[in-house]
């Protein structure tokens, strides 16, 4: 039990290690709209809809930790949204239909949406967005929108190689 | 219960992890925190990875593009390609009106020389298979010209009128083996004829008529004026080779024309002073 947590947790700080590497390396090399991919958010998403909402969580936590202070960004700025993200997105898809592709996709674009609005709000909050709050929610919200469609379109070939794979849903890691 | 004991841990996850986000994000802000010594810890595992995805994406980004710009370059290499021919044939053009001028130059440069009246004519026809016979110019009676005329080089005689006709006319070249010509060794005054040979590397041939050593390779044979054809004074070439004679007596040998007979392109023609 506790070798396994230490691999799943080895396993966690390497997905991260990667997915941090090609947000930060790639992503902004990319031509409008593929920068607006969130690499981050989209394996957050995929984590705690596919392996576990706890995993997710954590998961989230690394990403964004590491990509905060990797960056040199205030720290927590990428870790909250994605958190709350995988968090509400793990609670939720208990209420749905996992085995549907409607409520992975509702579930990945509402997760969107959330870190999103949350991200934003953080951002005009620690100064890093000089807007006012309309134009903020406004921004945010446009934002959000793309990045939960470009989410869907990056999730839909996990989802499918997960289909190819398994038929049902891990409980949990271990 | 499983369900909601899941949920529970889930939510005590979440807010440890937001809490403690929260907390570094308020010390953020407040100028707190310096995460400088885990920032270059992370940058620095993270840096093999980031550099990989880089050196990658460039790659493969320069594909793309050179995929993308395929069209265009082929395009843009067939305009260049027809800008190539256009100026290769500009260049030729330009070549040959260089020469062309350069010829025509040292044409009037040798007419001022000599103290006769000339006409300026373009070469418009030879006989391809007498190579060194005859040619053919672009000036005839109507220009003044007659036979016998002596035809003019950028250096030197090449020959004479044989023939005029209204707008042209055919010249024989000095080098044509019926042609012959009285000249004179400038240094010595010995008297020679110059004939035409059928020899291909355009040399002709001189005899003297004194006896003794009277030429000397490199000597200049101009023409004497006697044979009533040429004015006195035209350079035809320069002493090749002396030998003597079957009988040993004049000195005979083989003269390099002053001007090329077979690259000629534009002469000058003497009018008025043939016979």
């Amino acid at each position: 039990m506790r070798r396994a947590s230490i691999g799943t947790a080895v396993i966690t700080f390497l997905w991260a290690w990667l997915t941090v590497s090609v947000e930060t390396s790639i992503v902004f090399r990319f031509p409008q709209p593929a920068s607006s991919v969130n690499p981050l958010l989209v394996a957050t998403l995929s984590s705690a809809l596919f392996v576990a909402p706890e995993y997710g969580v954590g998961f989230a936590f690394i990403c964004g930790l590491m990509s905060d202070i990797a960056l040199g960004n205030a720290v927590g700025l990428r870790s909250i949204p994605l958190v709350l993200c995988a968090a509400v997105v793990g609670m939720a898809q208990d209420k749905l239909s996992r085995e549907h592709p409607v409520t992975w996709m509702l579930l990945g674009v509402m997760g969107s949406l959330l870190h999103d609005l949350v991200y934003f709000s953080i951002l005009g909050l620690v100064g890093y967005l000089p807007l006012l709050y309309d134009q903020l929610i406004k921004t945010a919200a446009v934002s959000a929108l793309a990045n939960g469609i470009l989410s869907f379109v990056c999730l839909l070939p996990a989802y499918l190689w997960w289909r190819t794979r398994t038929r049902s849903f891990p409980d949990r890691l271990d | 219960m499983r369900p909601s004991r899941s949920k529970l841990g889930l939510i005590r996850l979440t807010v440890v992890l937001l809490l403690i986000s929260a907390v570094a994000l308020v010390c953020f802000v407040k100028g707190f925190v310096a995460a400088e010594p885990a920032g270059r810890i992370i940058r620095t595992a993270l840096y093999p990875l980031q550099r990989a995805f880089a050196v990658a994406y460039e790659g493969i980004a320069a594909r793309v593009q050179l995929i993308r710009d395929y069209e265009r370059i082929l395009a843009e290499n067939e305009l260049l390609r027809q800008q190539v021919q256009e100026m290769r044939l500009l260049l030729v053009k330009y070549d040959e009106v260089a020469a062309e001028n350069e010829r025509l130059r040292a044409l009037h440069d040798y007419s001022e020389q000599i103290s006769y009246e000339t006409i300026a004519a373009r070469v418009i026809a030879r006989d391809p298979h007498g190579w060194r016979d005859h040619i053919v110019i672009d000036k005839g009676t109507a220009n003044g010209i007659a036979k016998n005329d002596a035809v003019l080089g950028s250096h030197g005689l090449i020959g004479r009128v044989v023939s005029a006709s209204l707008n042209s006319s055919v010249v024989m070249l000095i080098s044509d083996p019926q042609s012959s010509l009285s000249g004179r060794v400038q240094d010595s005054r010995s008297l020679v004829v110059v004939e035409g040979t059928d020899r291909t590397d355009g040399l002709i041939r001189f005899d003297c008529l004194e006896s003794g050593d009277k030429v000397q390779v490199g000597d200049l044979v101009i023409t004497s004026g006697l044979g009533g054809v040429f004015p006195p004074g035209l350079p035809i070439g320069e002493v090749y080779s002396v030998e003597k004679d079957f009988y040993g007596i004049a000195d005979t040998g083989l003269i390099t024309p002053a001007s090329n007979l077979l690259s000629i392109e534009s002469v000058l023609v003497i009018i008025g002073a043939g016979v």
